[in-house]
């Protein structure tokens, strides 16, 4: 299953990267037997790359699981905001971003 | 409700905008039935940045010598996404106020003290109608639309943080 993964704003700078295209089938052996893959199972996996990733993805299960309610760390799906349980298929866009500041 | 099908015109660019031509082009290409053009415009303002806004990239020593001018902002946006999320806020509006015109304008990209940010304008009938759909939108582009400011000072620069209180301005429309 392939994710394609984007970072914005701080998060793009801590770490160092915009856009990835995630292979989960070969990253994640021990998910074969998972039916469903989250974005907290994604997340998860982020938070193993190395210190900038832990910082970012590391407390990701201590979130509230509610959107767009001053967390630190939003997350979409196909450019629709979703949970940290929300479900990722093959070929969706994810996007891990802070809180907006437009306007 | 109006009939009438509004006419919805939404950019995300990092051109300039003139104000006065987009407001009279919105009156323009409402119906004849719009008696009102109400308009939000927003200006990177000059100011002294706090150390409260400002956490990385500039030294408490720095700090402490002068504290940091602001000399512009760089923003980013999420593509796709920007013009989706604001989209479904403008549909929300159409269907809440008789509108017949919205036009928004974000800018993205560096911005000098003193450029236009964004414009929200609609027309309407009446004033009423289009005052609040205004602010509605207003409301809601600085709190769902996936945009980011950085803060460009003499000192260095880093991201603004989301303010809460722009959070709560959206309540008082989940009320009605």
């Amino acid at each position: 299953m392939q994710i394609h993964i984007k970072y914005f704003a701080r998060y793009r700078e801590l770490l160092a990267c915009d856009t990835e295209v995630l292979d989960w089938s070969t990253s994640a052996e021990e998910e074969v037997e998972k039916t469903e893959v989250t974005v907290s199972d994604i997340a998860q996996r982020l938070s193993e790359r190395g210190e900038a990733w832990q910082k970012v993805f590391g407390s990701c299960s201590d979130l509230d699981l509610e959107p767009w309610v001053g967390k630190n760390l939003l997350c979409s799906i196909n450019h629709e905001l979703c949970h940290l349980n929300s479900k990722v298929s093959d070929a969706d866009e994810l996007a891990f971003f802070p809180p907006v500041t437009g306007g | 409700m109006s009939d009438t099908v509004p006419l919805v015109n939404i950019s995300i660019t990092e051109a300039r905008f003139d104000i006065g031509f987009e407001l009279e082009s919105l009156q323009q290409q409402s119906s004849l039935q719009a008696g009102a053009v109400v308009s939000f415009s927003g200006y990177v303002r000059d100011e002294t940045v706090t150390g409260e806004t400002v956490e990385t990239g500039i030294t408490d020593e720095a700090v402490q010598d002068s504290p940091p001018k602001l000399l512009g902002l760089h923003l980013e946006h999420y593509p796709g996404m920007c013009e989706k999320q604001i989209a479904l806020h403008v549909d929300a509006a159409t269907a809440r106020w008789p509108l017949l015109g919205v036009r928004i304008i974000h800018r993205v990209g560096l911005l000098q003290v003193g450029d236009p940010i964004v414009l929200v304008a609609v027309s309407s009938q009446h004033r009423k109608a289009a005052f609040e759909a205004g602010e509605f939108l207003m409301d809601y582009l600085k709190n769902e639309a996936p945009i980011w400011k950085r803060q460009v000072t003499d000192k260095g620069s880093d991201w603004l943080e989301a303010k809460h209180k722009d959070k709560i301005s959206l309540n008082k429309w989940l009320q009605v």
